[in-house]
């Protein structure tokens, strides 16, 4: 009842965890739904085989990339025949995927990005997809096209596989997406068979003929029905997980900054409440009652906000998950579905959240004398209590050694040191503000002692001998413009300093780069390119290189995983099915790019015809002219290149985290400025009987939102400067040319201005309102 | 003899051994703040009992220890040495929770101001006590409380629409409402203009003569004293000077007033 009495009768003080939780519980809604639609689904090219039979699924050393384990073209061969003997089986596809796409006026058309357009023709009844036209491929020569390109049966034209460009004839149409070559030229392109799809008879069950396939084909996956979607193409597993990166990073950040909000603005009103809660600790409620008014308050305002964000958070799941599409993070089938468990654990999180947030305000609550309720007039607490000294104290200490340590890390280390330094100072600031805003509000108003008006020394007196107050409008800014120009700044700073490394190494080198394909030819790279490809070793997959050496080095990690040593021998399934025995001649340390496994070049090409170069440096422009999806670039134009998808990415990412804080720490300055008039009511209705005119009080409230904002600004830029000085050090060690700190100004001006605009609209806001009634 | 409305009092029976005629009692009481020669003394050495179906006025000059008396008396805060009872159980030994628990059962608190949660209405306000005690009240009990201060038609109005007098009426309801052995009123008419004091002076001296409850009450308005049964000087941290009945005889006040200025002279 009291819980319940007290949300009712202070909305307005509870205003502000409302918003934050109902923001978090929209925010960590809208992921959730958006990640639970994004889950894989079965390919729509095998989606008419009931039952897949496939190699097991391994995942690579970071659990991010996997493929599944093929078997040779013999072994295929015997296994389908035993899978096609069993009761109920029509037949079985060997299904092939590789490299294949066409030209069309020397322009390569579709997805540049897929590298596994290319069938063997069999497999187009994996789909279900439908001969529109024409026959199907037969011999070499000779394709099956996507009825979409808008070619003509009969046509000639250009086909580029892994080999290079060959001229073909279009005998077939297709409904459906893909390159179908003939199976005999499949096979050739990639003798590996990672699927084997089974078509039934018309009335065979699938679980039947599965438990049947599981005992002919022992170690092999059989899927049917949902389990198929763990074959989904590894392109759609990339995209999925670096739109995962992104929700989870906003989901969490909703989650710390929310129990953040919820916390502050609940200290703020038990502080404010002070006398109340005295007086039912002197009517009879045990420190037990008073926790739990404050936890059921919290759970109150929890089910509200968790029921408004779970409604927000399904009508912006659609949007977002449109965005995620356009922003190439999800696939663009995409369909965000409405789903009840999503929204369910969002809510329960958000109750979650508030409690938490509420607990320790809780605490102190239960702490309150019951002679709090005898005193006049409520007197500000100790600016600092020795918690927040030693927590203050602490973070500062730590934010100092890492920022020392930005200095002496070794280069790779150096920006992670300056992200934790900066993230340390960040909280030493807020937590020691009530100590160092007096001082600077004293060298800030120094120039304006003599100054005539009431106003400087009003807003100078209200700020120093309220530093709690002001610490707590203060902190939040702190934590906004810290943040801004923290991440802002990051990027900035690595989006100059990678290129300009990898321009420095190659200076003077032309590169040969893909233009509208995955990769590069072997009639376009040459025989001295990398070859990537991947092999599969116990139950890992592992990203092997192809390069001009002899040797076979292995990273530390995934020698690691393999429990193989220099001088081991260990046996590697090749893509095509096919094993061989490796002497492992090196270990290089982690950390350096593309360098899992590096294996001869021939090696690689002798067990993967698909493999595509991704790039081919010295290459003489004018010998690739004419070769379609080739392009020739300078050192510089090539870098760029390189880094504009990842700085794409970090940008987003950037962006869109820097936009979710600025808009969270605005309901907490609007909040703690909207509770700190409120509680200035007394002094608000003494001005006024002293003369200021109701715009003179609102300018003063104005002034002193703007002083803590400038305040709060540059403690902001003071905590994340130094840090990101030493990031800039660290890279230029790492890339190897002087790299000089870059500020997003634009951003850091947007954030500032944003901060005050809310804050000083706030203050009028509530300053208007508490003067409104001036009786305390 | 127990009152048939008087809730939990088999409870109370198991602890209080003897019946009382003191509800309240304070023996050797000693009250320190602070340590070395920051050290003040608020109570020396005080020994006081406020007997059962009495209104005591507790008087003294600012510094004299009468707020330190009630809260101390009220278990609010805690003796540095010496024993307080109330309803004969020693608070000393109790713990925070245990001695909340007799609060809640056994005292009852009027404040000069802010006595009533803001948020809730002036019913709810005076069922507080029982509902944290876990009990569900009666719904014509908590209207009879309210009745009894004349209040009966203002059950659903919050704080904010009630007027200071009105304000005090629903906290002398509400610490009336468990039946308990004592009230205290730390300067209840302080913040209120004559005739609103008159109202609730009046209610607590009803309250002692027609439920037989015991209040004892801190003032510096010798007309507040007045409608006490007995007047307790302080000065010092130690009784100074006692004023016996009977209350609202003419010229009391007046009587009062000298005596206080006389306390605060020497």
């Amino acid at each position: 009842m009291i819980a319940l009495a007290a949300v009712r009768g202070r909305a307005a003080s509870l205003a502000g965890t409302f918003a934050g939780l109902t923001l978090g519980v929209a925010l960590i809604a809208m992921t959730l739904l958006v990640h639970f639609s994004a889950l894989p689904r079965t390919p729509d090219r095998l989606a008419a085989a009931p039952v897949l039979v496939h190699g097991p699924v391994a995942p690579d050393a970071d659990g991010i990339g996997s493929g599944v384990r093929p078997w040779s073209a013999a072994d295929a061969e015997a296994l389908a025949g035993r899978l096609s003997g069993l009761p109920g089986v029509a037949s079985v596809v060997p299904d092939r995927s590789f490299y294949a796409q066409l030209v069309i006026g020397g322009v390569p058309i579709g997805d540049a990005g897929d590298a596994s357009a290319g069938h063997g023709w069999s497999s187009a009844a994996l789909g279900a997809y439908p001969l529109v036209g024409g026959v199907a491929p037969a011999a070499d020569g000779e394709v099956a096209a996507d009825v979409a390109t808008g070619l003509a049966i009969g046509a000639r034209t250009t086909l580029l596989t892994a080999r290079g460009a060959a001229e073909v004839t279009v005998t077939g149409l297709v409904d459906g997406p893909g390159v179908y070559l003939s199976d005999g030229a499949a096979a050739r392109l990639a003798p590996g068979v990672p699927v084997l799809g089974l078509l039934l008879r018309p009335g065979a069950d699938p679980a039947v003929v599965a438990e049947a396939a599981k005992a002919a084909a022992p170690g092999a996956v059989v899927a049917t029905g949902e389990q198929r979607a763990a074959l989904e193409p590894v392109q759609q597993a990339k995209t999925r997980w670096l739109g995962t990166q992104l929700l989870i990073a906003m989901a969490s950040l909703a989650v710390f900054v929310t129990v953040f909000v919820v916390a502050s603005t609940f200290a703020l009103n038990v502080t404010a409440r002070r006398r109340e809660l005295g007086l039912l600790r002197t009517v009879g409620a045990t420190p037990r009652q008073i926790r739990r008014i404050v936890l059921g308050e919290a759970l109150l305002v929890g089910a509200a906000g968790g029921l408004a964000g779970a409604l927000l958070g399904t009508v912006a799941a659609g949007p977002a998950g449109r965005l995620l599409v356009r922003w190439g993070l999800a696939e663009p089938g995409l369909q965000v579905r409405p789903q009840v468990l999503p929204v369910l654990i969002a809510v329960a999180v958000g109750i979650g959240v508030a409690l938490v947030g509420a607990y320790a305000a809780g605490r102190r609550a239960a702490k309150v004398p019951p002679m709090a309720a005898l005193r006049e007039a409520a007197v500000e607490a100790r600016a600092m209590g020795l918690g927040r000294w030693l927590l203050g104290g602490g973070a500062l200490a730590l934010g100092g050694f890492l920022a020392a340590r930005t200095g002496t890390a070794a280069a790779d280390e150096r920006v992670n040191a300056a992200l934790f330094a900066a993230m340390a100072l960040t909280a030493a600031a807020a937590l020691l503000a009530p100590v160092l805003l007096p001082p600077l509000v004293r060298l800030v108003s120094w120039p304006l002692r003599g100054a005539r008006g009431a106003g400087p020394m009003l807003v100078r007196a209200e700020s120093l001998t309220a530093a709690r107050r002001t610490a707590a409008t203060a902190a939040p800014v702190i934590a906004t413009v810290g943040f801004a120009v923290l991440l802002s700044g990051m990027v900035s700073t690595m989006r100059e300093a990678y290129p300009a490394g990898q321009a420095a190494k190659l200076a003077g080198i032309t590169v040969a780069v893909p233009d509208g394909t995955p990769g590069l030819t072997e009639a376009a790279a040459g025989g001295r390119s990398v070859l990537p490809s991947r092999v599969y070793a116990g139950d890992l997959s592992i990203a092997a290189f192809g390069t001009a050496t002899e040797r076979v080095s292995v990273a530390a990690g995934v020698a690691d995983a393999l429990r193989a040593k220099v001088g081991d021998t260990v046996t590697v399934v090749f893509p095509d099915g096919l094993t061989e025995r490796l002497t492992i001649a090196k270990v290089t340390p982690d950390g350096q790019i593309d360098d899992d496994l590096i294996l001869p070049r021939d090696l690689v090409r002798r067990h993967d015809p698909s493999a595509l170069a991704t790039s081919a440096a010295g290459m003489d422009a004018t010998a690739l002219a004419g070769l379609p999806g080739v392009e020739v670039l300078d050192a510089k134009a090539y870098a760029d290149r390189e880094s504009s998808e990842d700085s794409r990415l970090l940008w987003l990412f950037a962006t869109v985290l820097i936009a979710l804080s600025v808009g969270y720490t605005g309901i907490a300055v609007v909040n703690t400025m909207a509770m700190s008039a409120e509680s200035r009511r007394p002094d608000l209705a003494v001005l006024r009987r002293a003369g200021a005119t109701p715009r003179q009080t609102l300018r003063y409230a104005a002034a002193e939102a703007l002083l803590v904002v400038a305040l709060g600004t540059g403690l902001g830029l003071a905590v994340t400067v130094p840090p990101l000085l030493g990031m800039a050090a660290g890279l230029a060690q790492e890339v190897g040319v002087p790299v000089a700190l870059r500020l997003h100004w634009p951003v850091t001006a947007a954030t500032v201005l944003a901060t005050a605009a809310m804050a000083v609209a706030a203050s009028l806001a509530a300053t208007r309102r508490a003067s409104g009634h001036p009786t305390g | 003899m127990r009152g048939t409305g008087r809730a939990g009092g088999l409870d109370r029976m198991t602890i209080t051994h003897s019946p009382v005629a003191e509800a309240v009692g304070l023996s050797g009481a000693g009250k320190v703040y602070g340590t070395g020669a920051q050290a003040v003394t608020a109570l020396d050495d005080l020994t006081l009992a406020f007997p059962t179906g009495t209104f005591t006025a507790v008087m003294g000059p600012s510094g004299s220890g009468k707020s330190t008396l009630l809260q101390c008396a009220a278990g609010l805060d805690r003796l540095t040495s010496g024993t307080v009872r109330v309803g004969g159980v020693d608070l000393g030994g109790l713990s925070e929770q245990r001695r909340t628990v007799l609060r809640r059962e056994r005292i009852g608190f009027v404040f000069q101001a802010f006595n009533l949660v803001a948020s809730l209405t002036a019913a709810q306000n005076v069922e507080l006590p029982l509902r944290l005690a876990g009990r569900r009240p009666a719904a014509a009990a908590v209207r009879a409380a309210l009745g009894e201060v004349g209040l009966a038609d203002r059950a659903a109005h919050r704080p904010s629409e009630l007027s200071g007098g009105q304000q005090q009426r629903v906290a002398i309801a509400r610490a009336l409402i468990t039946r308990p052995d004592v009230v205290f009123a730390d300067e209840p008419t302080g913040a209120l203009d004559t005739a609103a004091s008159r109202e609730v002076l009046g209610l607590l001296r009803a309250a002692v003569d027609g439920h037989g409850q015991t209040v004892v009450m801190v003032t510096h308005d010798p007309v507040a004293a007045s409608y006490a049964d007995e007047v307790v000087f302080l000065r010092d941290g130690r009784v100074a000077d006692r004023l016996g009945g009977p209350a609202r005889a003419p010229g009391r006040a007046e009587q009062i007033a000298g005596l206080m200025a006389r306390l605060e002279q020497r």
